[in-house]
């Protein structure tokens, strides 16, 4: 035991401090803690005022400590060293008498020894030997220091050099002062300890296995204190330990018996009512030499429940608040820290850190955390908000601090402790509502101006009204547009002005802002000054209980506007008037060059079987016909146009249609023209009527042909295309898998101008009577009508390439039907009978021949009704031939379905002009019903008839 | 590798921190008759970490230069122990256990040689504690001052960059009434700790078998 140096900051705190390594470091061990390295710390607290006064009295003191062997001096004051000339240093931590008494006779010090170490008061006289070797007759008054429990803490001793006043009555005085002196230190520090939480304190014979208790440790422990007086076997001192600390105790206790020196544990015990309490035990083991089995452990329990739970409470606090604790003393190089402390900071956990390491995560220009070189005033706040870069992550990280300036109580030292916590959150809401309140200042002075400005100088005119209608302000501009000055209008009630017309939505638009509902392009009638009324489209919204309108002078548009649409009404009509022209004008052109072939034929026909000529009767027969069925193509290809065309789908292969027409189409073409085809192996079907199909190839082909006056090629290429939405967006195409059949040529191409044109139907490039302008129209309509499309790519000089889509079909393809054997070598089987439905009796008539010379039988009717009735007869019927469209109230399609509910499976066959849609469905029929269409060659009805028949 | 931390179980660094403290005790015992004044030692924790991250908390807790004094260990388990001191500290335990007689401008003369032996003696008493204690014999080497930064001094002997073991504890000294910090790292590798954790696993047996009413 050395002089002890003042309880201080953490650089030099006591060591029993350190050892228990608290949660919280800025809240020091509990007051009044006995403290068995720190004797005078412990005697200062003890002793409290009356320490200062011990240390300043002219009267020479020493204090040794009773609990140890040998009762080594832990304290003298400044007056015993005035009197010996011993220092501190000198006699402390030694045994009293050796330097100050060495000629002692043996019995005095024998008394001496014995009073000591019973812990009574003792007055003696000997001789005192002085540090430079001078004697004096010394007077020394020894005062034990008991707790109440009677355990010597202390003992106070007073020396008083007697040689010359030994025999004076003034000494006896002082003397007296003395020992109520003594007697007052020593009440004071019963009382201090009693009070100072010390539950219980022990004295551990390790030789003996003997624990001596005090009055408390008894009382703690449940024991009669002469019980605990005598002593008590170790197992007693682990009984009310709580058994989950037991382990680590009887561990830490297993190394003091083992030869440590220092025991500092926090542990639970349970107490007699069942009740846990909080300790700090402290003890030290005192040995003499090296035997480790001897010695004494001494110790004390303190309750620091109250405190376990406080900090508990506080470490929640901090931690769920996110705060770290610091403390620093000034004149240290660290600071005692919390864990919360470095986990903001971004540092690993530490007890106390060196100020450099906590304020080197701080920004350059930025205020350190922890200012070494601050000259604070007492009792100042400090706070600081500062950025921080976390070492271990990098982040950039607000923090605030906020710390008091304290001068500690114990010793003179400025204790600099406080908080901090991560504030970036709001440092950045902060910033962020700075921006927008900056901004939002700037835009309202701004649009102040701005709308002061639009008010004076707009040419538009703005009106603040009430809702009843009253005027309360209008802008200058009204005086340009209405004659009204700014000081006519207010007070003047609005409908005043408004056209009676148009005074009834005016007030439901009024009615309107006034539920907050916005009005925009609302138009009504204004009177002028003039009297004249301008047309004014206004702008409204309510807002303050007012309407606020701003309105367009929009009687010219008006008119304007009127204007136009006459006109484009009239160039509407003069449009439909040039297309219905060009139609009928093309038309008229090929239908009167074929019929003049036709008239002209049947003249010469008649001349010629009039003048008996019969050997020329044929060709004039073969020109009439070419020329009608060159009409009847023409026809056909209008209603393909106007998608009225029946298409007749099935399952086609485009690679076979092509294959089958190559040879034709190479005839087509003639020498100068290169004919290939590209045609993909894996092609998909389609679903398409193929003569159709065909058709429109033979088109695109003959067009390809004509765009190459001298010569090139020709390239028939096909594909399977799969679009997606994006892609079939831009083909204006419904999204799915196409088979694609494309047509290109090495020709003059076409303009953009051309191409856009290219399907409108009677547009054609071609010279007057080279062409119908059908062609393009009429594939258009097809490729429409199939679910497909057709896309034209075409410059001038570069050639032209037409692609047409049709939709994929999941299925095989059909055989062709037209390959059948030649219809003319079939006859009828007898009996069999056919029904001829048609309004029109030539064709019935024609009809009813050609079967007749087939060998079936006929039965003629001129509507459905009469068909219905045959159909209800008895009689064989193998087909029903029946037109669409018939008188009488039930069409072809209705007599159809009668009949094959009358005779399931009844074949039939339409021969129709043009197929209306809604008697034909979707254009696709059922299974055994078919479409022959007019006009037709009696030859082809006659082989559809004998096929349908003679079908399964 | 494991989190270092499980290499012990609370129990077991608790009793390696008795151990360590029994150690200490000693070595404390010695230096007081050395010093010829109070000395006490006491070890509050012990750690098992990584080597590199002991040494970015020495280096954060301490900053700058630090001195140790080092001794490499055999036998039931081996590796190093070393007794690190901040610079500062280091110059202050020197003055503590050389004593104010001494000139404070010779004192920086005598620095190594009383840094030596006052690590020596700690060092020595904790390993050879511990092997009484454990019942086992280790040899150690002569010791060595070393100056450094925190890697440098804990980096693994011969390891290519690998992430050794530290055995890490707190030493708080008090010698002539000034307080010094310092730490004692034992630098081990995983199966010297393996081997101290079952000696120390016998430890915590017999001192549970301490019946406090009969013999220790």
């Amino acid at each position: 035991m050395g002089w002890a140096a003042p309880r201080a900051g953490p650089g030099t705190e006591a060591l029993a401090d350190e050892t228990d390594r608290m949660p919280v470091p800025a809240w020091p061990g509990p007051p009044g803690m006995a403290d068995e390295q720190d004797a005078p710390a412990e005697l200062r607290r003890l002793a409290g005022p009356l320490f200062a006064a011990m240390a300043r009295s002219g009267l020479p003191v020493l204090v040794s400590d009773a609990r140890r062997a040998g009762e080594p001096v832990v304290y003298v004051n400044a007056a015993f060293t005035r009197l010996t000339g011993l220092e501190p240093g000198d006699i402390v931590g030694r045994a009293a008498l050796v330097p100050l008494a060495p000629e002692a006779d043996p019995g005095t010090l024998a008394a001496l020894a014995g009073a000591l170490r019973a812990g009574e008061p003792l007055e003696a006289e000997l001789p005192v030997q002085r540090k430079d070797g001078s004697r004096f007759q010394g007077r020394l008054v020894i005062m034990p220091v008991a707790d109440e429990a009677g355990q010597p803490c202390f003992s106070l001793a007073t020396l008083a050099d007697v040689t010359a006043a030994r025999e004076a009555p003034v000494l006896r005085a002082e003397q007296c002062l003395q020992r109520r002196a003594l007697d007052e230190v020593n009440g004071r520090l019963r009382a201090t300890l009693a009070t100072s939480g010390v539950m219980a304190s022990w004295e551990w014979h390790i030789a003996e296995r003997r624990i001596i208790g005090d009055a408390r440790f008894a009382a703690l422990y449940q024991l009669e204190v002469e019980e605990a007086a005598r002593g008590v076997a170790p197992s007693v001192f682990f009984s009310i330990i709580h058994p989950q600390d037991l382990t680590r105790i009887r561990l830490a206790v297993g190394g003091v018996l083992r030869g440590a020196e220092v025991f500092s544990k926090e542990y639970r015990i349970v107490l007699q009512g069942g009740e846990t309490r909080w300790v700090q035990a402290r003890g030290r083991c005192y040995r003499e030499g090296e035997e480790v089995r001897t010695g004494r452990f001494i110790g004390t329990l303190v309750d620091v429940t109250e405190q376990k739970r406080a900090e508990e409470r506080l470490r929640v606090a901090q931690t769920a608040g996110g705060i770290g604790t610091y403390e620093y003393v000034s004149g240290f190089g660290t600071a005692s820290v919390s864990g919360q402390f470095c986990r903001l900071l971004g540092l690993q956990l530490a007890e106390s850190l060196p100020l450099r390491t906590i304020n080197a995560v701080v920004h350059p220009e930025d205020v350190p955390i922890i200012d070494a070189s601050a000259e604070p005033q007492i009792g100042s706040i400090s706070q600081a908000e500062f950025r921080i870069t976390r070492p271990d992550t990098g982040e950039l990280r607000w923090l605030m601090r906020r710390g008091e300036y304290q001068r500690d109580t114990e010793t003179s030292d400025i204790r600099f402790s406080g908080v901090i916590y991560d504030v970036t959150d709001a440092k950045r809401t902060e910033a962020a509502l700075r921006r927008l309140n900056e901004g939002l200042e700037a835009q309202v002075a701004e649009r102040t101006a701005d709308r002061n400005r639009l008010w004076r100088l707009s040419a538009e005119i703005m009106l603040v009204a009430r809702f009843d209608g009253t005027i309360a302000a209008v802008n200058p501009a009204w005086l340009a547009v209405l004659g009204w000055s700014e000081v006519d209008l207010p007070g003047r009630d609005l409908f005043s002005l408004i056209h009676p017309e148009d005074a009834g939505r005016v007030r439901d638009g009024i009615a309107a802002l006034s539920r907050r509902e916005g009005l925009t392009r609302f138009d009504s009638r204004l009177r002028g000054r003039d009297g004249a009324y301008r047309w004014i489209s206004w702008s409204a919204a309510s807002g303050e209980g007012l309407v606020n309108a701003v309105g367009r002078d929009v009687t010219a548009e008006k008119e304007q506007a009127e204007a136009l649409r006459q006109a484009e009404e009239q160039l509407r009509q003069s449009q439909k008037m040039e297309a219905v022209g060009q139609l009928t004008g093309g038309l008229a052109h090929d239908f009167n060059n074929l019929l003049t072939g036709i008239i002209g034929s049947l003249e010469l026909l008649r001349m010629r079987v009039a003048q008996g000529r019969l050997a020329q009767v044929d060709r004039y027969v073969m020109a009439a016909q070419g020329a009608a069925n060159r009409a009847a193509a023409l026809t056909h290809r209008l209603l393909a146009f106007s998608r009225r065309q029946t298409l007749a789908p099935k399952a086609t292969q485009p690679n076979q249609l092509i294959s089958g027409m190559e040879e034709l189409i190479r005839r087509t073409m003639g020498p100068e023209i290169r004919v290939e085809t590209v045609l993909d192996a894996g092609l998909w079907t389609t679903l398409c009527d193929p003569n159709q199909l065909e058709n429109a190839l033979l088109n695109l082909c003959i067009n390809a042909r004509d765009a190459m006056p001298d010569g090139g090629r020709l390239t028939i290429e096909t594909g399977n295309a799969q679009l997606d939405e994006r892609g079939s967006r831009q083909r204006d195409m419904e999204p799915g898998e196409y088979v694609v059949i494309c047509v290109s040529d090495t020709g003059m191409g076409m303009s953009a101008e051309v191409a856009a044109r290219a399907f409108d139907p009677f547009f054609t490039t071609k010279p007057i009577g080279q062409g119908t302008g059908l062609g393009l129209s009429m594939i258009y309509g097809f490729a429409k009508q199939s679910g497909g499309q057709i896309h034209i790519h075409s410059e001038p000089e570069k050639g032209t390439r037409m692609r047409l889509y049709l939709p994929r079909h999941v299925g095989e393809a059909e055989g062709d039907e037209a390959s059948a054997v030649p219809s003319a070598l079939l006859r009828a089987v007898q009996g069999e009978t056919v029904l001829v439905v048609d309004d029109e009796p030539t064709i019935r008539l024609l009809v009813a021949e050609v079967l007749e010379d087939l060998g079936y039988k006929a039965i003629e009717v001129g509507d459905g009704a009469a068909a219905l009735q045959v159909l209800q007869s008895g009689a064989r019927i193998d087909l029903l031939v029946t037109d669409v469209g018939l008188p009488g109230g039930i069409n072809g399609r209705q007599v159809a379905d009668a009949g094959r509910a009358l005779r399931p499976g009844l074949k039939v066959l339409f021969i129709t002009g043009y197929a209306e849609s809604a008697v034909m469905g979707s254009g696709q029929l059922e299974p055994g019903m078919h479409v022959l269409t007019k006009p037709f060659a009696m030859e082809a009805v006659a082989a559809r008839i004998r096929d349908l028949i003679g079908a399964p | 590798m494991s989190e270092p931390g499980a290499v012990l179980g609370e129990m077991e660094r608790d009793a390696l921190t008795e151990l360590v403290n029994i150690g200490v005790s000693r070595a404390a015992a010695s230096l007081r008759k050395m010093v010829g004044g109070e000395v006490l030692l006491s070890v509050p924790s012990v750690e098992v970490i990584g080597n590199r991250q002991a040494a970015a908390l020495i280096q954060e807790r301490e900053g700058g230069e630090l001195v140790a004094v080092w001794q490499e260990f055999s036998g039931a388990f081996k590796g190093r122990a070393l007794l690190i001191f901040p610079h500062a500290n280091s110059l202050e335990l020197v003055r503590a256990v050389v004593g104010a007689a001494v000139p404070a401008e010779e004192v920086t003369g005598l620095e190594d040689e009383a840094l030596t032996e006052t690590g020596n003696v700690i060092l020595n008493s904790c390993l050879a504690t511990m092997a009484n204690m454990l019942q086992r014999p280790l040899a150690m080497s002569l010791p060595q001052v070393l100056r450094g930064r925190g890697e440098a001094l804990l980096s693994v002997p011969g390891g290519a960059g690998d992430e050794g073991l530290v055995l890490f504890l707190y030493i708080n000294f008090s010698v002539r009434d000034r307080s010094i910090r310092g730490y004692i790292a034992m630098v081990m590798d995983l199966p010297s700790l393996g081997a101290l954790r079952l000696l120390v696993g016998d430890f915590i047996e017999r001192v549970m078998r301490d019946e406090p009413d009969h013999d220790l």
